[in-house]
């Protein structure tokens, strides 16, 4: 998908300066002179990138909540956890509202924004169709992503494995380290998402 | 009740234009959904500071409970002990475990707090028609919204904690009270931040030259 920013006039986010977009080069981005805000960002292969980095972040999303995410011995007693299973254990506690926050925010929001995306991008780049309602998912997955806080959970396991190691030995199951690549590829498609190129993607099919 | 009267000579809203939030097509300050995406448009956020200073009001309520009551308690050989987030950074200082403790005294504590006096501060400048400073003035705005999300590292770090310890009285750990009150003030301060609208910084700009 070429470039056609150039001359596009637009306002500034956080400043609401009027600014002409200058033509703009595959790896730079547009910042608003009076505030720093960033514009608009372009990367090399883009649309290719997010299409892939989203499907392999869905694979591992699967993979993590399947398997065994941890388990911790010690004094002879041992417990072996999956993903799902530690969510419940907060609804036995009687945390329940917790328990549905953290599911949404690492779960639930993730896999929404992630299925979100290939459905708009998938035919987009599959064969230029735009599907019904692809619009409503956009805005939707767009006001979604800072609710998402995947990598958020992440660091707060490693703090909380740290605080545990020197109580018990904790072993490491096959949907930990899927967890992990999760975070990265989920990571990896936050940042080569840029709403004004989305929309101007999908503007092009819409009218052609 | 403020409304911003006038914008700077600069500003789109002054040609009459103003960017979809959503989709960032510049259309007609008189249009009420984007032409592009459909999403309602609005040339600043609707009731911004009004409803900042709610979400702000919020957070400080909530902040009491988060701060004083236990986050978790803990069960090692039948003996009990409970902690709140600040008696938990405490202990792991103690214990030695200086970075961990930092991180968490940074996320938990700091921040939130931060947030809050950063945004009543914006609010009441905004509110003054102050034009100092604006550009950092937005700065400060964004790096606000941006690290406010990671303030809910404490609370994954006790569902972890919770759901993998979990071994009757050889040793346990429950969630407190103060787990959600937790969750609930950094959603408020989230909700706070997105409902400031940095433009209005800007709206007095040229005031004073």
């Amino acid at each position: 998908v070429e470039n056609d920013d150039k001359g596009q006039q637009t306002a500034c986010h956080e400043c609401d300066l009027l600014i002409t977009l200058p033509h703009l080069e595959v790896g730079s981005k547009a910042v608003c002179p009076r505030c720093g805000y960033i514009l608009t960002k372009r990367y090399k292969n883009s649309l290719n990138r997010i299409l892939a980095f989203s499907v392999t972040s869905i694979v591992f999303l699967v993979v993590s909540s399947l398997f065994p995410f941890l388990s911790f011995s010690s004094k002879g007693q041992d417990r072996t956890v999956t993903l799902l299973q530690s969510i419940d254990v907060l609804v036995h506690e009687g945390q329940l509202v917790l328990a549905i926050m953290i599911l949404v925010a690492i779960i639930v929001i993730p896999a929404i924004f992630l299925f979100g995306l290939l459905y708009i991008l998938a035919p987009l780049k599959h064969s230029g169709t735009v599907l019904p309602y692809a619009k409503n998912v956009l805005r939707f997955i767009l006001a979604l992503t800072p609710w998402s806080m995947v990598e958020i959970f992440l660091i707060g396991m490693m703090v909380s494995l740290v605080k545990v190691s020197s109580l018990a030995d904790v072993a490491f199951g096959l949907s930990f380290w899927a967890y992990i690549l999760f975070t990265l590829f989920m990571t990896l498609v936050l940042l080569h998402v840029d709403k004004i190129q989305l929309w101007q993607w999908m503007e092009k099919h819409v009218h052609s | 009740m403020y409304t911003a009267k006038h914008y700077s000579k600069d500003s789109a809203a002054t040609f009459g234009l103003l960017a979809c939030h959503i989709c960032g097509k510049t259309q007609s300050i008189q249009r009420h959904h984007c032409i592009r995406c459909d999403a309602s448009v609005h040339v600043r956020k609707t009731d911004s500071i009004q409803r900042t200073w709610a979400f702000l009001i919020t957070s400080i309520v909530l902040y009491f409970p988060a701060n004083l009551l236990p986050i978790m308690s803990t069960t090692l050989l039948g003996k009990e002990s409970t902690n709140t987030i600040l008696s938990g950074v405490v202990l792991l200082w103690e214990h030695g475990s200086y970075p961990i403790a930092l991180i968490i005294f940074i996320a938990s504590v700091l921040v939130p707090l931060g947030k809050l006096f950063v945004l009543c501060w914006l609010c009441l400048m905004v509110q003054r028609k102050s034009s100092l400073l604006p550009r950092q003035r937005t700065i400060l705005y964004r790096i606000t919204e941006f690290i406010g999300r990671w303030s809910m590292i404490d609370v994954f770090v006790v569902a972890v904690l919770v759901s993998l310890i979990q071994l009757g009285n050889l040793m346990s750990i429950y969630p407190g009270p103060a787990a959600l009150a937790f969750a609930g003030l950094v959603i408020a301060t989230m909700l706070a931040a997105m409902s400031f609208d940095p433009r209005l910084i800007w709206d007095v700009y040229d005031d004073e030259a």
